[in-house]
C-alpha cells in the first residue's frame, strides 16, 4: 500500500456476539492498516477519504451462513446524512467525499451469519468464509495489517 | 399551575436520552420548564455484591464517551480501600489519560454535538444543522475536530489498550508502564494538535458577537461553582482540593479533601427524572444550585498553570468582574480546556520518572470505606464504595458531574423558554434553543443515570389540566 492507502479494509461487528464479529474478525486477522471497529464512527471518514478504494466487511442475518456477497455502495445523498446514533457506510463514503473531495469506490461484503447470541467463537460456517475472505483480501493491492478500534 | 406544557422530546445531539417540558400559565407566559432524564442504568445497584477489585472494570462502561473518568475515579477510590499511595510515575500516567480524555471528550462535544449550532447558526434547518452541514460548510473545521478527537482517543489506546473502556487503570497504580516510543509518538502529535486548538479558538472568538442574545439568555445566573483545584490554586483534573465559589468569585469553602465531600453538597430526587439533583448543604434545595466543568473550573482557579492556556483563560476572565456565569461560555472554557490538556500531556511526558518501570502498588484490603474524586470532562466525578470483610462491595453511591449541573440546566432550560417560547406552538429557532442550552453543558445522560433507549430528546408542550398541545420530535 501507499503511503494514502490504496485499499482501506473496515471490519465491523462486535466480536463478543459470535457471528456478528464476523467483519471484525476479517481485519484483526489482516492487521493494519485495516481497521476492526465495534461500529461506525463519523472519526472514520478520515482515513477513508485518503484511500482509493474502501472495502467495508459486516456479518448479515438473512444470508445463508457462510455465504459471501459483495455489494458496490456510493454516498448517502448529501441532505440525508445527519451523523446522529447511526452511522451508515454510504454516509462515511459522503462524509469521505466533503473532507477529500473525491468519492473513493466501495464496496459492502456481507458474511452470512448464523449465530448472533452472547460469545466469542464464530460458528463453522462463518469460520470458513472469514479465513477465504482474508486470504483474498491478503492478496497483493487488498489490504495488510490491522490497527484495532474498540 | 401551569395552563400549558411544550414537550420537545427527543433533544437531539446530546448524549444520552432525555425530554423537556415546559408548562405554560394562564397568560401563555413560560412558568416552568424541565429537563427529563428518561434511562436508568442502576451500575449503583448492580455493583453491590461483586468484588471491589472489578469496580473500575465494571465502572468504565457506565459510559462510552468518558470511561477514563469513571475507571481513574473508580481505581482512586479502590486506592482508598487498598489503604495504600501509589507510585508517583502511575500517578503521573493516570493523569495522562485523565488529560486524553478530556480532550477528545471536550472534541465531541465542540465539534461533533455543538459546531453545527455555532457555524451554521440556531435557526439554520435541522437537516442541515449537524455534523454533515459542518462537513460542507467548513470542511476544515470538520477535519480539525475529527483529527483532535482521534488523537485522544489514539492516547487513550496507546496506554489503556483499547479507545473505548480501556483497563491498564487498576487498584494501586496501572498495570503497566509507559514505553519510551509511546510517550515519544504522543509528544510528536501534540504541535499539530495544539495548532488545531489555536485556530478554533480564534475561529470562535470571530463569531461569538454573533450570539449575543444566546450568551445574555443561555443559563446566565448567579451561582454558586465547584470543583479541585492545586495547592497552587490552579486547574487540576486528578487530584486536589475541593473549593466553592460565588458568582462574585469569593471564596465559599477552600482547602477541603475531596473526601469530605457530604459536608457540602447533597442529593435530591425529583419524581420527574432519573438524573438525582445535587445541591450545596449550607445554602439547602434548591437554593444552593452550583455548576460544574469548565466553566466552574476556570471560574474556580488562579491560573491554570500552561502557558498558552493562562493567556486564554486570562482573557476569557475579562469577560466579567468576578465569575463567568453565561452557561453559553462552557463553549470557550472547554476550548482552553483543550489547549491546557495538551500542554499539560506535555510536560507531564518531560517527567523525569515516566519511564519507571514502578507503577503499582500491591495490599489486600486495608479499609471498608473508600471514596475516589476526579474531575470528568463534564465536571467532578465522585464514586464512594464500601465492602465487607471479604472485599465484596456492599454499597456504592456514585455522583456524577450532570448531575451537579440539574439544578443549573433546568433553570437555563426555564430562562430560554422565557425568552424564546411564544404562545401553544414551539417553533423552531425556540426548540433549536432549548436543546442547545442544554447542550452547553454537554450533560452525560447515561453516567448520570447511573442505556440507550430508543429515543433521543422530545419537547412536549401541555395546558394547566394536562393536555398535551403540541410536541416536537426529532428522529436521531
Amino acid at each position: 500500500m501507499n503511503g494514502a492507502q490504496d485499499t482501506l479494509i473496515v471490519g465491523i461487528g462486535n466480536p463478543l456476539r459470535e457471528d456478528d464479529g464476523a467483519g471484525f474478525a476479517v481485519a484483526s486477522r489482516l492487521g493494519p492498516p485495516a481497521l476492526a471497529v465495534v461500529q461506525l464512527t463519523p472519526e472514520l471518514a478520515e482515513p477513508i477519504s485518503r484511500a482509493s478504494r474502501v472495502v467495508f466487511v459486516d456479518a448479515h442475518r438473512g444470508t445463508p451462513p457462510g455465504q459471501v456477497h459483495w455489494e458496490p455502495i456510493g454516498p448517502a445523498a448529501p441532505g440525508a446524512l445527519a451523523f446522529s446514533h447511526r452511522v451508515t457506510p454510504a454516509d462515511l463514503l459522503a462524509a469521505a467525499t466533503l473532507l477529500g473531495g473525491r468519492t473513493p469506490a466501495a464496496w459492502l461484503v456481507a458474511i452470512g451469519g448464523a449465530r448472533f447470541g452472547w460469545g466469542e467463537a464464530l460458528s463453522p460456517a462463518v469460520e470458513a468464509a472469514v479465513a477465504g475472505l482474508v486470504e483474498r483480501l491478503r492478496a497483493p493491492g487488498e489490504g495488510k495489517r490491522c490497527t484495532t478500534l474498540r | 399551575m401551569a395552563r400549558e406544557t411544550i414537550v420537545i422530546d427527543p433533544v437531539t445531539r446530546i448524549e444520552g436520552h432525555a425530554k423537556i417540558t415546559i408548562h405554560l400559565d394562564d397568560a401563555g407566559g413560560v412558568q416552568d420548564a424541565r429537563f427529563h432524564v428518561t434511562q436508568l442504568r442502576g451500575f449503583e445497584k448492580l455493583c453491590e455484591g461483586r468484588p471491589f477489585h472489578e469496580l473500575p472494570s465494571l465502572m468504565a462502561r457506565i459510559c462510552g464517551i468518558c470511561p477514563v473518568s469513571h475507571l481513574v475515579a473508580s481505581a482512586k477510590a479502590c486506592d482508598a480501600l487498598l489503604a495504600v499511595r501509589i507510585p508517583e510515575t502511575a500517578a503521573i500516567l493516570r493523569r495522562v489519560l485523565n488529560l486524553a480524555q478530556l480532550v477528545q471528550s471536550h472534541a465531541l462535544s465542540f465539534f461533533h454535538l455543538s459546531s453545527p449550532d455555532l457555524l451554521l447558526g440556531l435557526d439554520a434547518p435541522p437537516e442541515r444543522r449537524n455534523l454533515a452541514g459542518v462537513l460542507a460548510a467548513n470542511p476544515q473545521l470538520a477535519r480539525d475536530g475529527i483529527r483532535l478527537r482521534q488523537f485522544g482517543q489514539q492516547v487513550i489506546e496507546w496506554l489503556g489498550g483499547k479507545r473505548v473502556h480501556p483497563g491498564w487503570v487498576v487498584p494501586g497504580g496501572v498495570n503497566a508502564p509507559l514505553a519510551r516510543e509511546t510517550r515519544d509518538r504522543i509528544l510528536a502529535a501534540i504541535p499539530a494538535m495544539l495548532d488545531i486548538a489555536d485556530r478554533t479558538l480564534a475561529w470562535f472568538k470571530s463569531i461569538l458577537e454573533g450570539f449575543g442574545e444566546e450568551v445574555r439568555t443561555f443559563a446566565n445566573f448567579p451561582s454558586l461553582f465547584l470543583g479541585l483545584v492545586d495547592d497552587q490554586g490552579g486547574l487540576e483534573h486528578y487530584d486536589g482540593r475541593l473549593r466553592v465559589v460565588d458568582a462574585a468569585g469569593h471564596v465559599r469553602v477552600d482547602g477541603l479533601a475531596p473526601e469530605r465531600y457530604v459536608e457540602v453538597i447533597a442529593e435530591a430526587r425529583e419524581s420527574w427524572s432519573y438524573l438525582k439533583s445535587t445541591y450545596f448543604v449550607a445554602d439547602g434545595y434548591p437554593e444552593g444550585l452550583y455548576r460544574v466543568g469548565p466553566l466552574a473550573r476556570l471560574n474556580l482557579v488562579e491560573r491554570c498553570g500552561t502557558p498558552r492556556a493562562d493567556q486564554e483563560w486570562a482573557e476569557f476572565r475579562l469577560l466579567e468582574r468576578g465569575a463567568v456565569l453565561s452557561s453559553f461560555h462552557y463553549h470557550w472554557a472547554r476550548l482552553i480546556e483543550i489547549v491546557y490538556g495538551l500542554e499539560r500531556i506535555a510536560q507531564l511526558l518531560h517527567h523525569p520518572e515516566v519511564l519507571s518501570p514502578r507503577v503499582r502498588a500491591t495490599a489486600a484490603p486495608n479499609a471498608r470505606e473508600g471514596i475516589g474524586v476526579a474531575e470528568a470532562p463534564r465536571g467532578l466525578l465522585i464514586h464512594h464504595y464500601r465492602i465487607d470483610d471479604d472485599g465484596l462491595v456492599v454499597w456504592v453511591n456514585l455522583i456524577i458531574a450532570t448531575g451537579h449541573n440539574a439544578l443549573a440546566m433546568n433553570r437555563g432550560l426555564l430562562q430560554v423558554a422565557r425568552r424564546f417560547v411564544h404562545g401553544s406552538r414551539l417553533g423552531d429557532g425556540a426548540l433549536n434553543r432549548c436543546e442547545a442550552v442544554i447542550r452547553a453543558f454537554d450533560p452525560c445522560l447515561s453516567c448520570s443515570t447511573h442505556a440507550l433507549g430508543e429515543m433521543p430528546l422530545a419537547v412536549e408542550l401541555y395546558d394547566a389540566r394536562g393536555t398535551l398541545l403540541d410536541a416536537r420530535r426529532r428522529e436521531p
